[in-house]
C-alpha cells in the first residue's frame, strides 16, 4: 500500500480550518481542504467528454 | 489479496530434501506417492491445516496484546454502552401504508409484534427520496448537502453530460503507447464521491466490531477496522451498472436500451455464441474481450448442454444455471472473472438464450467490492457465489421483454436468499457490534409489479408485492431469534413506494415555456442535451430530483446571473410548475416544488439540483426527461413493467421504522440512525450530525 | 544433462500430465472445488474474526471436518491410480534406480529356496564370461537362503545359471559402465512378479526367486544428484500443477 501523500499547512491556517470544517458541515478538515482544492481543480481540468460515461450508466434500473 | 496458497513450493523442497538426505526413505516414499493427485491432497491439506495451526496459534498468542489494545480503544464505548449488539435489517423501498394494512389484516405478524412490544413509525425520507441518497443520509446522519449525492446522476457542469453520483474511475496516469497496444503504467483508481463519516467509522474507532452489508453507496469500499461488502452502483464486468445479454437465432433488428442482442448460429447440432466481456484492457479500438460458447441439445425435449471454457452444464428451459464462472483473458496474467447465469427461454423452433449481466466475481474480483478485499472472497467462499453488481436484479430485462415476470421474481428472490445467508452468517458471528444488512428484493418487486397492486394489470402476479411483504416478514421473525435484551434491532426502509402511471418530461415543458431553447429551430433534442443551445437556456433537468439552472460561472455555459437573478428564477419556476396539472387526466401532477437551498446546508449545496420537484402520485420524471431529452409531449403514459416508484414528493413516501426499542421521538428521520447508533454504544453525537438520538439512552 | 536426466523429465512431465487426466475422470471434481472453498472460507475467516477465540476454534473444527473430507473425495481416485502407478513405478526403477555392476565392481547374488536345507545339497553358481564367482555359496539356513559374491571382470550381459542337484535356473546380469535396465530380481509364478516383471517367471523348481545385488543408481538433473523417484515427484507434480488450470482440474 503506497503512502498517501501529505501537505503541510501554516499551523495558523490549519487552525481556522479545524474551526470552520464542522461549522461548514464538514465531518472534518481533511475533507475540507479535499473539497476546496477538489473544486478548484474541477476547474482547471478539462471536461471528460468520454461518450463511454453514457455507457456505463446503463443499466440503472431507473434510467433509459 | 494474500491467496491462500495450498501447494508450498517449499514444502515440495522439503519432500526432496529429505529423500536426498535419507534415501532409504524412498521405498515408503514410493508406496505413499501415487500421483500428483494424491500427492497434492497430501501436500494441500497438510499445508492448510499447518497454515490454520499457526494462523491459530498467532491469533490466540497474540490475542491478549490486541485486546489490550482494542479494550483501551473500546472501553470508552463500551463503558458507556447501552446495547452490546445493534443490528439494522434494511428493506428498501418497504412502504408504511402497504405495511400497515397488511399488519391490520393479520398478515405480517412479526412486524406486527415487533410495533406491539417495542416501536413503529413512519421514518422521514431524504429529498429527494431516491436509495442513494437516503441510505447516504442513514450511513452518515447528515443531509445531502453534507454527503453530496443528490440522486443516481451528477451532471458534469463542463459538458452537461451525466456521470454516476457516487462513484469516479479515474484512468491510469500514465501509459505507455506501443503501437495498438496501451500498457498502463499505473493503477486506475476509483472515488467514491460520497462524502462525510459513515457511523461504522466512527464506531470502528473506537473498537466497536462493524459489520455492513450491501447498503447502497459503498463502492468503492472504504477502509476501516470492519468487514463491508460493497452494494448500489458497483459495476459489472463491464463496466455499466448491468448490462445483460440476450442471443437468439432469429435475426431481427430488435435493439434494448439497456441491454446487448447477440445472434447465435447453428452449426449442425451445435448452436453457438459469443459471451462479450470487458473492454481490451492494453489494445486501442479493439472489440471487447469475448468467450465463446456452444449449446448442445441432449435430446431430450427443453433440454440443453451448455458448453463454456472447457465445462459443460446442463440448461433447462426457463431453469437458471447457478453462477458459472467466466474468465475473460486479455493476455498472459490478465485475466477479469466474472459470473452470470443463464437461462434458456426458448429451445424451439427459435433458440433464445438470456445471460444476466456479468457480475464481478466475489471470489476473485477484478475490482475491490469488499473490504477487507478478501471479505467477498470469504462470503462467496463459504457461502456460495453471489451477485455483485449494484442493481443486481435485473429490472431492464423484464422491461425490454428479454425474461418474463416469473424469470424475474426467481432471480430477485434467488438474490435475496443469498443475502440472507450472508446476513446470518453476520448475526450468528456477532457477539458485540453492528451489523447493518440491506435487502432490495422488496424495492424491485414493488417497481416492476406496482401494476398488479392498483389493478392496470391482472393475472397470477396480483398478489405478488403481498406475498414479497409477507416473505420480508419472515425474515424478521429469523432476525428477531438474534435479539436478546441487549440488543437493539431497527427494521427501516429508506422510503415507501407510489404508482408510476405517467411521466413528466420538464425539459419539454421548460422548452414551451421559453426556459430551454434548442439550436436550429429544432423541437426535440437529447439524448444528453444533443441540439441543446446553452447560450439561451435558463433550466434544464436530468436524472430523477430535479432542476437546474444554467448558473454562469457553475455550468460552463451558464447564462443566469448567481443571487437576485437566480432567486427569482426559482420563485418563478416554483410558482408556474407547484399545481401543474396533467391535461389528459386534469389531475395535478406537481404538488410542490423545493428550492434546495432552503431545505438543506452544507458544503456540497453548489452540487445540488436548485429545484427538487415533488410529483404527485402516480407521476414521475420521464424516461426521457431523466436522459436529458426534449421530446414532443410534457406528459406521456409509463408503458413499461417498471410501474412503481418513489421519485415524487418525499413527503408522500415515507419509509417505515420497527424498533424492539422504546422510541423517544414521534417523527423520527433516516439521518437520526447514524447518532442513535453511535449513542447507544455511549458515543457522542458529532458537531457536524445533523441527525437527532431517537432512543432512552441509559447505561447498561 | 544426460541423455537418462532427459528421458526421465519427459516420463515424469507425461506422467504428470496422464495422471491429472485420469484424476479429472475419476474424481468427483465438483465436490473437490467444494470442499476446498471450505478449507479456504475457514482460513480466510481465522484472519477475519481474528479478535474471538471462540470463531477461530469453531473455524478450526470445520476446517478439519473439511480436510477430512477432501481426504476422503481424494480415496477413489488414489485407489484408481494405485495400480498402474506401482507398476510404472516399479519398471523405472530397473532403469533409473540400479545401474549394472561397472567392471571391478563385486555384487551380492541371493537365491530364496522355498523348502528348508538339509546342508548336504550341491550348489553351484555359474557366470558368463567377463563375470566372476568369487565365493562358494554361502548358507543362510534358517533363511532358507544361499548367496555368493560375484565380481564383474568387463562389461557383459548373461546368465547366472544355479545348478542345484537336477534343477537349473537362470538369472539375468549386466556389466558395464552404460545405465541401462537391470531387473534385480527373477521370481516364480507369484503375485510378486507384479513388482518384478523384468524377467519370464522361475519354473517350478524350489527356488522361490533369486537376486543381484545391483548398486543404486543416482540421476543427476538441473546440476543436483538425486535419488530418480525425487525427481520423478518433483517433476509429475510440477507439470500436473502447471497444467491443471488448462485440463481445468480441481486438486
Amino acid at each position: 500500500m503506497l503512502k498517501q501523500p501529505s501537505v503541510k499547512l501554516r499551523k495558523e491556517l490549519w487552525e481556522r480550518v479545524k474551526r470552520c470544517a464542522g461549522l461548514a458541515g464538514y465531518s472534518s478538515p481533511e475533507e475540507f481542504v479535499e473539497h476546496i482544492i477538489e473544486r478548484e481543480l474541477a476547474k482547471l481540468e478539462d471536461a471528460e467528454t468520454d461518450e463511454q460515461i453514457i455507457n456505463k450508466l446503463k443499466g440503472l434500473g431507473y434510467l433509459q | 489479496m494474500k491467496r491462500v496458497k495450498l501447494i508450498p513450493g517449499w514444502l515440495l523442497l522439503a519432500a526432496a530434501a529429505c529423500a536426498l538426505v535419507r534415501p532409504s526413505l524412498c521405498p515408503e516414499l514410493e508406496l505413499a506417492y501415487i500421483g500428483p493427485g494424491a500427492g497434492f491432497a497430501f501436500l494441500g491439506s497438510f499445508l492448510a491445516l499447518i497454515w490454520a495451526f499457526v494462523l491459530s496459534v498467532g491469533t490466540l498468542l497474540t490475542w491478549p496484546a490486541r485486546m489490550l489494545w482494542r479494550g483501551r480503544r473500546r472501553r470508552k464505548a463500551l463503558r458507556n454502552a447501552c446495547v452490546k449488539k445493534v443490528i439494522f435489517l434494511g428493506l428498501d423501498g418497504f412502504d408504511p401504508g402497504i405495511a400497515e394494512r397488511l399488519m391490520a389484516e393479520g398478515k405480517l405478524p412479526n412486524l406486527a409484534r415487533l410495533r406491539q412490544e417495542g416501536s413503529y413509525r413512519r421514518l422521514r425520507t431524504t429529498f429527494p427520496s431516491l436509495s442513494p441518497v437516503a441510505w447516504s443520509t442513514f450511513a452518515t446522519g447528515v443531509s445531502p448537502a453534507r454527503h453530496n449525492i443528490f440522486d443516481f446522476l451528477n451532471r458534469n457542469l463542463k459538458s452537461y453530460l451525466p456521470e454516476l453520483s457516487s462513484s469516479r474511475v479515474n484512468k491510469p496516469r500514465r501509459v505507455l503507447q506501443l503501437g495498438r497496444y496501451r500498457i498502463p503504467l499505473s493503477r486506475p483508481t476509483v472515488d467514491l464521491r460520497r462524502k462525510s463519516l459513515p457511523f461504522w467509522k466512527i464506531l470502528a474507532e473506537h473498537g466497536v466490531d462493524c459489520t455492513i452489508l450491501r447498503v447502497p453507496i459503498t463502492f468503492p469500499p472504504e477502509k476501516f477496522d470492519g468487514k463491508l461488502l460493497s452494494a448500489m452502483c458497483t459495476p459489472d464486468l463491464r463496466g455499466t451498472q448491468g448490462s445483460f445479454s440476450f442471443f437468439s437465432t432469429r435475426q431481427e433488428q430488435v435493439s434494448y436500451e439497456n441491454g446487448s442482442r447477440y445472434p447465435l448460429h447453428r452449426n449442425g447440432r451445435r448452436i453457438t455464441g459469443q459471451l462479450e466481456g470487458p473492454e481490451h484492457p492494453l489494445l486501442e479500438e479493439a472489440p471487447p474481450l469475448a468467450v465463446p460458447f456452444a449449446l448442445v441439445p441432449n435430446g431430450k425435449p427443453g433440454e440443453a448442454i451448455l458448453e463454456i471454457q472447457g465445462e459443460r452444464y446442463p440448461l433447462r428451459l426457463g431453469k437458471y444455471t447457478s453462477w458459472i464462472p467466466v474468465a475473460f483473458r486479455a493476455g498472459p496474467g490478465i485475466t477479469a472473472y466474472g459470473i452470470c447465469r443463464f437461462l434458456l427461454t426458448q429451445l424451439e423452433p427459435e433458440v433464445n438464450l438470456y445471460v444476466t449481466p456479468i457480475n464481478i466475481d466475489p471470489e476473485r474480483p477484478a475490482l475491490p467490492i469488499s473490504h477487507p478485499a478478501y471479505y467477498s472472497a470469504y462470503l462467496a467462499k463459504l457461502l456460495g457465489s453471489f451477485a455483485t453488481v449494484g442493481m443486481a436484479e435485473d429490472t431492464w430485462a423484464l422491461n425490454e421483454g428479454a425474461i418474463d415476470e416469473d424469470a424475474f421474481l426467481e432471480q430477485a428472490w434467488a438474490i435475496h436468499e443469498e443475502r440472507e445467508a450472508m446476513f446470518f452468517n453476520s448475526l450468528a458471528k456477532m457477539r458485540h457490534g453492528v451489523t447493518a444488512c440491506v435487502f432490495d428484493a422488496s424495492d424491485r418487486i414493488q417497481h416492476m409489479f406496482y401494476r398488479y397492486l392498483e389493478n392496470r394489470a391482472s393475472g397470477k402476479h396480483a398478489r405478488t408485492i403481498e406475498a414479497m411483504y409477507a416473505r420480508m416478514d419472515e425474515l424478521v421473525g429469523r432476525t428477531l431469534r438474534y435479539v436478546d435484551r441487549e440488543t437493539a434491532l431497527f427494521v427501516l426502509s429508506d422510503h415507501g413506494f407510489a404508482s408510476f402511471r405517467r411521466g413528466v418530461n420538464l425539459n419539454t415543458w421548460l422548452l414551451d415555456n421559453g426556459y430551454l431553447a434548442l439550436r436550429d429551430g429544432a423541437t426535440t433534442a437529447g439524448p444528453y442535451f444533443k441540439g441543446v443551445d446553452w447560450s439561451r437556456t435558463r433550466a434544464y433537468t436530468l436524472g430523477l430530483a430535479g432542476l437546474y439552472l444554467n448558473l454562469r460561472g457553475r455550468e460552463s455555459g451558464g447564462i443566469v446571473a448567481p443571487g437576485a437573478e437566480a432567486e427569482a428564477l426559482k420563485a418563478e419556476l416554483i410558482a408556474r410548475l407547484s399545481g401543474l396539472r396533467d391535461p389528459d387526466t386534469g389531475e395535478v401532477a406537481i404538488q410542490q416544488v423545493y428550492a434546495t437551498n432552503r431545505l438543506y446546508r452544507g458544503p456540497y449545496l453548489e452540487e445540488a439540483p436548485d429545484l427538487i420537484v415533488g410529483y404527485s402520485n402516480g407521476y414521475r420524471t420521464s424516461w426521457d426527461a431523466a436522459q436529458g431529452k426534449v421530446t414532443s409531449k410534457v406528459f406521456e403514459d409509463n408503458p413499461k413493467a417498471w410501474s412503481g416508484d418513489h421519485s415524487l414528493d418525499p413527503v408522500l413516501v415515507p419509509g417505515v421504522l420497527f424498533s424492539n426499542l422504546k422510541l423517544a421521538s414521534d417523527d423520527p428521520g433516516i439521518e437520526d440512525m447514524a447518532p442513535t447508533a453511535l449513542a447507544l454504544f455511549g458515543l457522542p453525537k458529532p458537531a457536524h450530525m445533523e441527525g437527532q438520538v431517537i432512543v432512552e439512552t441509559t447505561k447498561r | 544433462m544426460p541423455l537418462e536426466s532427459v528421458s526421465l523429465l519427459l516420463i515424469s512431465a507425461a506422467a504428470g500430465v496422464i495422471l491429472l487426466w485420469v484424476f479429472r475422470k475419476t474424481s468427483d471434481q465438483a465436490a473437490i472445488r467444494r470442499t476446498k472453498k471450505r478449507l479456504q472460507a475457514h482460513l480466510l475467516e481465522i484472519r477475519l474474526y481474528a479478535d474471538d477465540p471462540a470463531i477461530i476454534w469453531q473455524a478450526q473444527k470445520k476446517l478439519l471436518a473439511a480436510n477430512a473430507r477432501y481426504f476422503g473425495l481424494m480415496l477413489r481416485p488414489a485407489a484408481i491410480v494405485t495400480v498402474p502407478m506401482v507398476l510404472l513405478l516399479v519398471a523405472l526403477d530397473g532403469y533409473y534406480g540400479k545401474r549394472p555392476l561397472e567392471p571391478g565392481r563385486a555384487a551380492i547374488v541371493t537365491a530364496q529356496f522355498e523348502a528348508a536345507m538339509n546342508g548336504g545339497e550341491v550348489f553351484r553358481l555359474e557366470a558368463p564370461e567377463g563375470i566372476a564367482v568369487e565365493t562358494p555359496g554361502v548358507r543362510l539356513l534358517g533363511a532358507h537362503q544361499v548367496s555368493w559374491r560375484i565380481r564383474a571382470a568387463q562389461p557383459a550381459a548373461g546368465e547366472l545359471r544355479l545348478l542345484a542337484g537336477p534343477v537349473t535356473v537362470t538369472k539375468s546380469v549386466v556389466a558395464g559402465n552404460e545405465r541401462r535396465f537391470v531387473s534385480t530380481r527373477r521370481v516364480g509364478l507369484h503375485p510378486s512378479l507384479l513388482l518384478y516383471p523384468g524377467e519370464p517367471p522361475l519354473p517350478a523348481s524350489g527356488v522361490k526367486w533369486i537376486e543381484v545385488d545391483y548398486p543404486a543408481a543416482r540421476v543427476q538433473m538441473f546440476g543436483f544428484e538425486a535419488h530418480w523417484l525425487v525427481w520423478f515427484l518433483i517433476i509429475s507434480m510440477a507439470s500436473a500443477f502447471l497444467l491443471k488450470g488448462k485440463f481445468r482440474v480441481t486438486v
